[in-house]
């Protein structure tokens, strides 16, 4: 352990957690830098706040009380909205399901994963398209609940494309796009900051967010596709970084 | 008519997305699962019939969580005057894929100070900023970065003085 029970806090342990935490401003990160550089003994240090605000961040929520909810007239309110709301998707999905089953085929993997990106990124935060059950989903999905990426809709199209949407705590939305079959790599004019795209495994891969900063995307993009094209060994020192770089880059702009 | 009951399924449905946290933080600052539960639903019955809430959501999380604290505030010191603070309830160990290190962490994180285990809940575990923290706390962000640094080298002690060690978290890798 880098601290003991029974000794003073090293003389820039406050300093460290900031750093940490990127709390620190440019100049004192750059110090610390330097620091962690010079001394392996406050790199060590570091490595173990680090570990200790991983193992933190993945505590597990435990039982949660249901949410209260109003009774009498909203809840009558709602319930009429709920039974509308139903008979609304229902038409809708009968009178779309055509017209959804010939984009998926006809279109390309981009294009029909662009669509529902933007379908999901653009309906309200509070009401979900569907709510994601924890066994439904990918490996993804747990590395990025704790980086603070909820899922909070999941889609498997009738040509067997799954679609996972994210949203971070400040309301930026990621989804995953996961063909069965390697798909074509994305040409020069379908490049944009916040989508990438890969090929593992025989599959082919799309992540697509609104509202997050590049650099924000770049690192989750990069350790996703790893986690999905390297073995085990390789992915732990990336995950070790990553959680590391998360917490200092700048957050969701939604 | 229709517009109230819209409204009002949006913001539970809001609320909701925050419920488990906002469970979580008042099991921090009560250490009382049950008192906690009371406290979480009668914060969110405020929440859910208020006049108006914050439209962002950094906003509308410091508003739930301040709504939260106060209350617990106020119900300590009315359970003060009527009979003391309640014993700590026991945690209940559940034994997954990564038991090991969670038990370790979750209970050094049980024998912390309650003011510097909501600071590790606010900051670690939901994602406030040292400002965010203070403003909620109501204290400068100096304090909140000195006793989280205190409140991290004291669950590093504890682990290291029970001569408990984190075991690495293992995860499958896609194919």
């Amino acid at each position: 352990m880098p601290y003991q029970a029974d000794s003073h806090p090293p003389e820039d342990w406050e300093t460290l957690n900031a750093f940490a935490d990127g709390e620190l401003a440019p100049a004192e990160q750059r110090a610390m830098a330097e620091r962690l550089a010079d001394s392996p003994e406050t790199a060590e240090r570091l490595r173990g706040i680090i570990r200790l605000k991983q193992e933190l961040q993945a505590l597990p929520a435990g039982d949660v009380p249901p949410l209260p909810t109003l009774s009498a007239s909203p809840r009558s309110y709602w319930r009429q909205a709920a039974a509308i709301a139903v008979a609304i998707v229902i038409a809708a999905a009968v009178a779309l399901a055509p017209m959804l089953l010939l984009r998926d085929s006809s279109g390309t993997f981009l294009a029909a994963s662009l669509a529902a990106h933007e379908q999901f990124a653009t309906s309200a935060p509070s009401q979900p398209i569907a709510t994601v059950a924890p066994a439904a989903a990918l490996p993804v999905t747990s590395e990025l609940s704790r980086l603070g990426l909820e899922p909070i809709w999941q889609a498997t199209s009738a040509t067997g494309q799954i679609r996972i949407g994210f949203v971070g705590a400040r309301g930026c939305r990621l989804s995953l796009h996961v063909s069965p079959q390697a798909e074509p790599a994305l040409a020069p004019d379908q490049v944009v900051p916040t989508l990438a795209g890969w090929n593992a495994g025989g599959r082919g891969y799309l992540l697509i967010a609104t509202g997050m900063p590049t650099a924000r995307f770049e690192m989750i993009a990069g350790f996703i596709k790893a986690l999905t094209s390297e073995p085990a060994d390789r992915v732990e020192p990336l995950r070790t970084a990553l959680q590391s770089d998360w917490r200092s880059a700048q957050p969701c702009l939604a | 008519m229709w517009r109230d009951g819209r409204k009002a399924a949006a913001r539970n449905a809001r609320l909701e997305r925050e419920w488990a946290r906002l469970y979580r933080y008042a099991c921090a600052l009560t250490r009382d699962r049950e008192r906690a539960a009371d406290a979480a639903q009668e914060a969110a019955l405020r929440v859910l019939t208020a006049r108006s809430e914050p439209a962002d959501d950094p906003a509308y999380r410091r508003w739930l969580y301040s709504i939260l604290r106060n209350l617990l505030i106020d119900q300590g010191r009315r359970q003060q005057r009527e009979q003391g603070t309640p014993a700590p309830e026991p945690a209940d160990w559940r034994f997954d894929e990564r038991a090991i290190s969670a038990i370790t962490v979750r209970q050094a994180l049980e024998q912390l100070p309650v003011a510097m285990k909501e600071v590790v809940v606010l900051v670690d575990l939901d994602g406030f900023s040292y400002a965010e923290a203070a403003a909620l706390i109501g204290v400068p962000a100096g304090t909140v970065m000195s006793r989280l640094s205190r409140a991290r080298a004291m669950l590093l002690a504890i682990i290291g003085g029970a001569n408990i060690r984190v075991l690495p978290v293992r995860h499958a890798v896609s194919g």
